[in-house]
Formats: C-alpha cells, structure tokens, sequence
C-alpha cells in the first residue's frame, strides 16, 4: 500500500521555553485509511493535526506526503491535498450551504478567478455524499449542530484532499449524527483518500478507524490496529483511568470503571 | 447567486434615477427644485450645475461606494459585522491628521488633506504593529483589540487640539471638518480622488469571491488559501488607502461603512459575490441622497455627517428591531 503521510521524529511547542506539546512522534499512514487520534483533553491531539496542515513549523521533525516532504510541495498544491475541519467552526455570515461548501474550491480556482460550472458540479457531488442535496439553499447558521458539521464536511469534500484531517467530528453530535458521520469517513477512505480524525470516544475510534493512536502529553503512547491498541492496559496508561474492555464480534468495546 | 443578481436591478435602475434627479436639487436659482427651462436658459444656472453640483454628485456618489467598500472589507476580514474604518485606527488617525493641520500646520488644504492622509495609513500601521505584539488570541482579535487602543489614542489626541484651537478661527473649521461635508469640491478633486479610488474599487471588487472565503477562520482559511495573510493585507491597505483619499476631501463622514453592508446583505443574501457590487450601488445612492439633503434642505449647508449618522443610525435600529435580521455565528 502507497504511504499518504510519514513523521519522522516530530517535536512541537508553542512557546520555546515551554514543554513540548508534541514529542519525538514517529508514523506512517497508508493512502485510503481512517486513523482516529486517541487520548485527554489537551495532550496535543489538535496540534498534531494543526503540523500536518502546516499551520505550525514544527520544532525538529520531518513531515512527508505520499515520500516527498512537505516543504517540496508548492504552497498551492498542498492546499489541494490537505484539507481540515476545525473543532466548532463558526460563520460569521448567513451564507448558504451551496455558497459556503463552494468556498472548499478555492485551492482549485486562480487568485482572481470566480467558481464555475465544474466548480458547482464537485459542490452538489459533495452535498449529495454527505445526503445534504435538500439543504444546499439553507443559511448555514441556521443548521442544526450536526447539519453544521456535515457542512464542514462537505466543504473539505468539495477540496478534493488527498488527506483529511477532522478535529472531532463527532463532538456534539446525537447517536445517529455520530453513526452518519463514522460511516462518512468510511466511504471517504473507500474512495482513496486518507482520513485523520481525534476523538474522545474510543468506541467510535474502533467502530471506523483501521489504526489508532493513543497519545498522552503529546508522546505516542501506542499505534495499530483497533485491537491491539484498545487494551486494558495501554487505555489505562493513556488516560490514567481505570476501564474496561469487552471484546465483541465487532471488536473492543470500551467502558470507564 | 441567481436572485441576488435580479434584485440588484431595482437598486441599479433607483439609483440611476437619483443620479440623474440629484441633478435638479438645489437651492439655485430656487430653494429645492431647478426647472429643465433655467437651466436651459440661464448660463449661471448652467455654470453652477455643472462647476459645483455634479462635482460633488460625483464625489458624494464615489465617496459612498467607497466607504461601503471598505466597511463590506473590514467587516468580512474580521468577521465581525460591527466594524468599519472606525477600527483600526483608521478614522481616528485621518480626524487626528486634519485636526494636527487646522491647528498646528497653519489650516491649508495640502496640510490637512495631507496630514488627514499620513495619520489614517499610521493608524493602521500602529494598530498592525502592536497586534503583531499581543500574545494571546487569534490575529483578528489582536488587531481589533490594537486597532479600539490606537484609535482612543488618537481622539485623545484629537480632543487636545481641539482645547488648543482658536474658538474663533480654527475650532469652527475643525468642527465642521469632523462633521464632515461636500462643499467646494471641485473637477480637480474629482480627478485627485478617482485616481485613488478607482483602482482600489477595482481590487476589492475583483476579489470579492475571496472575501468570503477571508471571513472565515484561520484554519479554515490557511487550509483553503496559499497566501491568506498577503491577501487580507492588500484587501486592508486597499481599503484603508481608498478611505483616506476620500475622507481627505469629505471630512468624517460616519454609519455609511457599517450600515450599508447590512443592507446590502439584507437585500440579496451574504455571498459577497453580489452583496459586494450591491454594497456599492447602495454605498453611493446612501452618501448622494444624504448630500442631496445637506444641500437641499435649507438655506446654509447641513454638515454630511450629522445627516449620516441620524439617518445611519435610524437604519440600524430599523434592521435590529426586524425579527429576520440576524447577527448570529454559525
């Protein structure tokens, strides 16, 4: 299998003088997978995301995308191959959900250049994946929170990334918000795109992902398959909490103690 | 995108109308209305029509799509639908360089226009230096946070020259100045401020598609746009510069910058695909009806921006009191 993304020896921090956030991280992602990034509140699981999109020069380290650093892509093609949804992204303005999913084409379009036709084709391509055809014409503040949500989703489609990451995806959503949402994941990675997303929910990790990473004070605590990583001891390890782990036909299921 | 571009026709063909009909208001040879036969038989009537009042049609007209421009810019740059040039510093500075020019520079018009000029693009500046300077928050809120600190600087500042002005010789023309006004703008002007304004007009409308995109969040942004932060920076300097030639002329002409915007969005939705070219269609129909009646109204010369401000704010309060208006985040 091709390799989408690969660190090597990846330190971060915000302030010099601080702690690092991110630690000597080492991994390699395969094209077509969905990875779910494990641990508390606050041990860097964002920032991580944040390096991979480049918004951070990290401190020592080196990020590749499909074996070529991400220093060697131009600053327009990396917009193309890297998209993000952000934790509680807002918007400002009453823009329409077609208005706003349009706006994921602009890595496509010249600097001066107005979307077109092809342009509306990959947003109603993008509108029909995440099943939101019906509300392309709705004010985007004006969506439900899982509406929202899969509008964010639906703007990053619209981008065509090779990689995308999403930072919580699934925080605020209901049951089957949460369900729709892992299942979207599912059919973006079936499709060849690389898929990255944290979580709090180790159940919705292993119910989607192909790989987990369990990250503690931004050091790699453990990196594989749902299986071996969900484990008593390694979950214990991660969050300093006692749990449970249940091994059903669909694989680990986690439960705190 | 569609119904936007349809209503954008009635507002094209009113303000059309109040272009052409501004043209007859005035107060001579008659206080109100100039007849088609004055002005076809009298040569001072024509003289006055065209030497004065289609001058300032013109600057009143381009003043306001300017100041819708620049407001529709700052308000989507920073994602806030309550700011104008009022922010940043940029206001304050060209009220501080007039001010700086009425009382110290000696009150000749290259001094104030010139120092009403220097201290805008200073305020900006200012307000860009310190943000760089803050250590907390994202990059809108540091310049919003400089920009409200730099422009109390500067009416602070504003507020000493005025305690130091002659009350008889300067303090009447710096107030009139602060309040902002058309009266004795000429062809000459005219020409001084379209070779600013216009080319600005031209940056801001050719990336009106990206302001959308620039209203959003910074993640959002950085993942979306090569250079973002080149991007809002032509955008704001674009603004600011079309400002100041124009506020350099008008004095402080208030409310046009944030209410227009509103309207515009309210008219034919947020996409600034449209709202921007209706922001200026409306921008320019606001600031010439206004200057219609500063000069219309009565005998002596009705400062712009009282009218602005009272006829501004009453919008304003129209559109909050209005159950579908809505200021919310996503």
């Amino acid at each position: 299998m091709k390799t989408a993304v690969s660190i090597q020896n990846l330190s971060f921090s915000y302030d010099r003088q601080g702690p690092p956030v991110i630690s000597n991280m080492e991994f390699s992602l395969f094209k077509g997978t969905v990875t779910a990034v494990l641990g508390a509140n606050g041990v860097g699981k964002t920032t991580l995301l944040h390096l991979l999109l480049g918004l951070y020069p990290p401190d020592q380290g080196d990020i590749r995308f499909f074996e070529t650093p991400r220093a060697g892509y131009k600053a327009g093609r990396i917009k193309q191959l890297v998209g993000l949804v952000s934790q509680n992204e807002t918007i400002p303005f009453d823009l329409s959900v077609e208005e706003y999913v349009l706006l994921g084409r602009a890595p496509h379009l010249g600097l001066l250049a107005m979307p077109g036709p092809q342009d509306r084709e990959a947003v109603r391509t993008a509108l029909d994946t995440v099943g939101m055809t019906h509300l392309a014409q709705k004010a985007v503040t004006r969506l439900s929170s899982g509406e929202k949500q899969l509008a964010h989703v639906a703007r990053a489609l619209a981008q065509a990334p090779e990689i995308l990451l999403l930072d919580e995806p699934c925080s605020h959503l209901d049951l089957m918000n949460t369900r729709r949402m892992l299942n979207l994941m599912k059919t973006i990675a079936d499709r060849g795109r690389t898929v990255v997303f944290t979580t709090h929910d180790p159940n919705a990790a292993s119910a989607v992902a192909h790989g987990i990473m369990l990250v503690k004070k931004g050091e790699l605590v453990a990196f594989g398959r749902p299986e071996t990583v969900l484990t008593e001891d390694l979950l214990t390890k991660t969050y300093g909490a006692g749990v449970e782990v249940v091994h059903t036909d669909h694989g680990p299921f986690v439960r705190t103690m | 995108m569609g119904s936007g571009k349809i209503k954008m026709l009635p507002v094209l063909v009113i303000t059309m109308i109040l272009l052409l009909g501004s043209v007859f208001l005035g107060r001579y040879p008659s206080p109100f209305v100039t007849r088609l036969s004055d002005m076809m038989g009298d040569s001072l009537v024509r003289q006055v029509i065209l030497d004065i009042r289609i001058p300032r049609i013109i600057m009143a007209f381009m003043a306001g799509m300017v100041l819708a421009a620049s407001g529709t810019v700052f308000q989507m740059i920073f994602r806030n639908p309550l700011v104008d040039a009022g922010f940043l510093g940029v206001s304050g500075g060209a009220a501080f360089g007039a001010s700086l020019g009425i009382v110290i520079l000696g009150g000749g018009i290259p001094a104030i226009q010139g120092a009403a000029a220097l201290f805008a693009f200073s305020g900006l500046g200012l307000s860009w230096f310190i943000a760089t300077r803050i250590k907390f928050g994202d990059w809108v809120l540091r310049l919003l946070l400089s920009g409200i600190a730099v422009s109390a600087m500067f009416a602070s500042g504003t507020g000493l020259l005025k305690y130091l002005a002659d009350p008889l010789r300067e303090l009447p023309e710096l107030t009139f100045w602060l309040l902002g006004g058309l009266w004795g703008i000429t062809w000459p002007d005219i020409l001084q401020v379209a070779a600013v304004c216009l080319p600005c007009l031209l940056v801001i409308y050719l990336f009106r598609w990206r302001l959308n995109l620039l209203s959003m969040q910074d993640e959002t942004i950085f993942s979306l746009v090569a250079h973002a932060s080149l991007e809002r920076l032509l955008l704001l300097l674009t603004a600011v510069l079309a400002t100041s030639a124009v506020v350099c002329k008008t004095g402080q002409v208030g409310w046009v910058g944030l209410i227009v915007p509103h309207m515009a969005r309210r008219l034919c939705g947020s996409d600034a695909q449209t709202a921007l070219p209706v922001s200026l269609l409306l921008g320019g129909f606001f600031l010439l009806f206004c200057d219609d009646m500063s000069r219309t109204l009565l005998s002596g010369e009705i400062p712009l921006g009282i009218l602005t401000s009272f006829i501004g704010a009453g919008l304003f309060l129209a559109l909050l009191m209005n159950r579908r208006f809505a200021l919310k985040r996503g």
